[in-house]
Parts: C-alpha cells; structure tokens; sequence
C-alpha cells in the first residue's frame, strides 16, 4: 500500500486506468465514433478544435462568465449574509423566501433570464451568480452566527465600532465558513456559466457543446466535458489554495 | 484612578415566563484603585454586575457613575478577562495583546504596538512567546496572554470575570499569584468575580458576598491583610479568620 501514499501517484493511476478502460471499451466494441469515441479521436478533436477552431475564444468566454458570475453573486451574499446575521426580524422574514427560491431549479429560471435580459453575456453571469449566492450566503450566515459572544463582548467592553468589529472580529471568524460555501460554489458556477450558453446563447463552452451535439461531434463533445471537469477542479483548488493562505491558523 | 460609584443598580431578566431578577438595588461605592472581589452562589448575578459595569448590559434601573479625581466621566478606559481566555484563534499571542491598542489609538505606530505588547508579555513571564499561535499554548499560558491584554491599554478599571475559573488548581492558584504581583507593580480599581475564597482574600482589599438570587449584599468587608502579600500568608491565623467569616455568609 505504501506505493499509494502519495496523491499524485494515485491519481496518475486512477487517470491511466480510466482512459485505458476507455480505450479498451471502444476498441473491443467497434462503436461508431458518432455514438463514442476513443480517447485518441478526443485528444485530436481537442487539437484541431484549440488550432483551427475556435475553441480557446469559447473558452475565454465561459471563463468571463463565470469570474464575473462568481464575484457577483459573492458580493451580494456576502451584503445579505451580513445584514441578516445583523437583524433578527430580516431574517425571520427572508429565510423562507430564500429557502423557497432554492426549490425552483436554475434550468427553469434561465430562460426567463435570457428573455429578459438578452443571450448575450449579461445573462449568463446573472444565472451564474444566482448559482452561487444561496451556498455562500448559507455559510457566510453561520460564520457571523458563530461568533463567540465573549469576544462580541471584549470588543464591546474596548468601545470598539462596527467598523472595527467588522475588520478586526467578524471577518476574521467568518473566513473558514465563507470558504466553505466558495468552494461549493466554485463548482456549481461552472455548471451555471454552461446551463446559461445552452438555453441561449451564441459563444461559451455550453453554445460550443449545442453546436458539436447538432453536427454528432460527439469527440468534441467529450472533449469539452473533459474541459470543463478540469475547470471546475482548478478553480475549486484555487480555492482551497486562497483558503490555505489566508485561513493559516486554522491547520 | 476613579471612585466608581454603583447607584441603585437593580436588573431583571425579561422572559416570556416574566421578569426574573437578578439584582435586588445594590448601593456601594469602589474606591480609587481597590481591590474588590465579589463572591456568591453560582447563578447570583455576580457576572450580570460586572457587565453592567463594563457597559455591556444597562441595568432596569439605577446607573454606574465614574469620578475621577472629583470630577465626573462618561466612560472608563475598561480592561476584561473572562472565564475562558477568549483570544482569537487567528492572531499570534502578540497581536492578541495588542488589539486594545489597535481598537484605542489606532494611529499609533505598529512598531510601537508591538513593543508595548512584548514589555508587557514579559510582566506575565511570557517572554519569547510573542509569534505563537493560539492553538499552541497551554490554558495556564493563554491566561497570562489574557491577562496582558486587559492591562495594554492601561485601563482605569480592570474587570475580571471568574478569570481562573477553567485552570486546574495549581495553575489558578500560581496565576492568583502572578496576577497579585502584577497588580502590585501596577496598581489599578479592580472588580474580580470569583467562586475561590482563598484567592479573594489572598488579592482584595475588599470582600462582597452575595446572596441568592435576587442578590443583595449579605457581606462587604475590608481585607486588613498587610501589602504587599505574598502566597505564604495563606497560611497565617488572620487569613483563616477571613476565610471563615466569608464561608459562614456564603453557606446562610
């Protein structure tokens, strides 16, 4: 078993096997590349989408999307989140509004998006911060909750103010949570950047996905897939990364 | 130094059951740089007084008045250690002791912070400790870290809730210690809640007792002990006087 301590060797392993059986299935199976395609055909669709195509500019797109999508919908959580840890009323009023607008599924609220607000980039980001509030919010709510009262009350007794509460106690406290929700929400803003381009749009990764479905490209298909796990497992790291540097004290 | 004067303070704990109270109207006077600790069954109201005086909570009625030097102030430079050291976990032990400065004279120099923090690490024996985190230290060390924090700013009252109250005895009985050296170096009005009669005679010139709740005072007197002390004179016959006095009015 030692073999298997580092990570890195295990991944590299758990990679090679998966594409190997991907490999085997469709060379045992003879399907037709419309239906799935070999790892090989993939990583050629890929190159000549990245050459020839214009997969790199789709690419950026999605990636706009989602940036922007994920500071949006982070900074109104984060006001929100702030405001009803502050007030108790607020809150009993909010929560079942927010609870309720989870039940309604984004693929349902994004074609209303797009009819108000256009296919361009706009709506996208919009789906995508809409995506990621509730996650974050949700965490960043408990994290001002979780302050200990005793330092609420050493803050107090040094007459500090909100201002300085807010800087020097209910940031700092509230960090670990805020990045709990951010790592969930990391994830799910690809997701939401990708449901956004399919329901309407003329650029993204999801457009690029509804064009090579139309064609059967289903290389280019998988290949995007593949894209788009790795995105999400980059930013998601970038994350943890960010979390490492500035929530040291926790290790 | 202050005279504190507690003015018909009285509280009571608004629930749906009712009002409950806690403090029957208390009326005393602390005087300048006095060494007061309040004692008293647990759940008396000990704690909600000391709030009070913090300014944490407004009592039902009644109201705290500072004087200094005969003239009358609004607020005191206020210095707390609570029951658990409460320091926050993200900051290194220096930056704990230096929030006081930080949150006062926020102008002043960090370099300046910091070397005020370290001289007074060093008063509670915490010299070279500076850069540990919180999660590294012992419940004994994070006390003393608490300790100086209360005294950074140099407060004009240094209000102390059960302070020892989480170390196990011989930890609190050497932290008693150290907090009666440091307060004889550096005198200030002190209020300290504790349930440790032997470490209320040891440090106070002064002994309140408290009864049950609703709480009114059942006894207030004067420690004539000679200054300064030292831990050895737990053992004399004077101290075991007070310290009979002080558990026949807790037991009534």
């Amino acid at each position: 078993m030692s073999r298997w301590r580092s990570p890195v060797a295990a991944y590299t392993a758990l990679v090679v096997i998966l594409l190997s059986s991907w490999y085997i299935f469709t060379a045992v199976g003879q399907y037709p590349d419309f239906i799935l395609p070999g790892p090989a055909l993939v990583w050629q669709r890929f190159q000549t989408a990245l050459m020839k195509g214009r997969l790199l500019f789709h690419f950026l797109v999605t990636l706009w999307e989602v940036a922007a999508g994920l500071c949006l919908g982070t900074f109104f959580a984060l006001i929100t989140g702030y405001l009803l840890s502050k007030s108790r009323r607020l809150e009993n009023f909010l929560s079942p509004v927010l609870v309720a607008s989870q039940a309604v599924p984004i693929v349902a609220v994004a074609p209303l998006l797009i009819i108000w607000f256009g296919p361009g980039l706009f709506s996208k980001i919009l789906v995508c911060s809409i995506i990621i509030y509730f996650p974050v919010l949700v965490n960043v709510v408990a994290g001002l909750k979780s302050v200990p009262t005793d330092l609420q009350n050493l803050m107090t007794s040094l007459n500090a103010n909100r201002k300085q509460k807010l800087v020097w106690l209910e940031i700092p406290a509230t960090l670990p949570y805020f990045f709990t929700g951010m790592k969930v929400g990391a994830t799910l803003s690809v997701t939401g950047a990708v449901v956004g381009e399919f329901l309407g749009a003329d650029k993204g990764l999801g457009f690029l996905i509804n064009v090579a479905r139309g064609q059967y490209d289903t290389a280019l298909v998988m290949a995007i897939i593949i894209i788009l796990v790795l995105f999400a497992l980059v930013l998601y790291y970038l994350v943890v990364l960010i979390e490492k540097i500035m929530v040291r004290w926790k290790e | 130094m202050p005279q504190i004067r507690v003015v018909d303070v009285s509280h009571s704990f608004h629930t749906e059951q009712g009002d409950f109270p806690v403090l029957k109207p208390l009326d005393f006077i602390i005087e300048r740089e006095q060494f007061l600790s309040i004692l008293g069954p647990s759940g008396c109201g000990k704690t909600t007084l000391l709030k009070i005086l913090a300014g944490l909570i407004q009592p039902s009625a009644g109201g705290i008045q500072h004087e200094i030097d005969g003239e009358a102030v609004d607020d005191l430079r206020v210095g707390m250690m609570f029951q658990q050291a409460n320091l926050m976990p993200w900051r290194t032990i220096v930056e704990n002791v230096l929030l006081p400065l930080q949150l006062k004279t926020p102008r002043l120099h960090r370099s300046v912070m910091v070397a005020r923090a370290i001289s007074i690490l060093e008063t509670v024996g915490l010299c070279g400790y500076e850069n540990m985190r919180i999660n590294e230290i012992s419940g004994g060390m994070a006390q003393r870290v608490a300790l100086a924090r209360a005294m950074i700013h140099d407060p004009q009252l240094l209000l102390l809730d059960e302070p020892f109250g989480s170390l196990d005895a011989l930890t609190r009985e050497s932290m008693g210690e150290e907090l009666l050296r440091v307060w004889q170096t550096h005198k200030k009005t002190v209020v300290m809640v504790t349930h440790s009669v032997s470490e209320a005679i040891l440090l106070s010139d002064r002994v309140i007792v408290f009864s049950r709740r609703p709480s009114s005072i059942v006894l207030d007197i004067e420690i004539k002990l000679p200054r300064p002390r030292e831990a050895g004179i737990r053992y004399s016959a004077e101290f075991s006087e007070y310290s009979a006095m002080i558990h026949t009015s807790i037991a009534q």
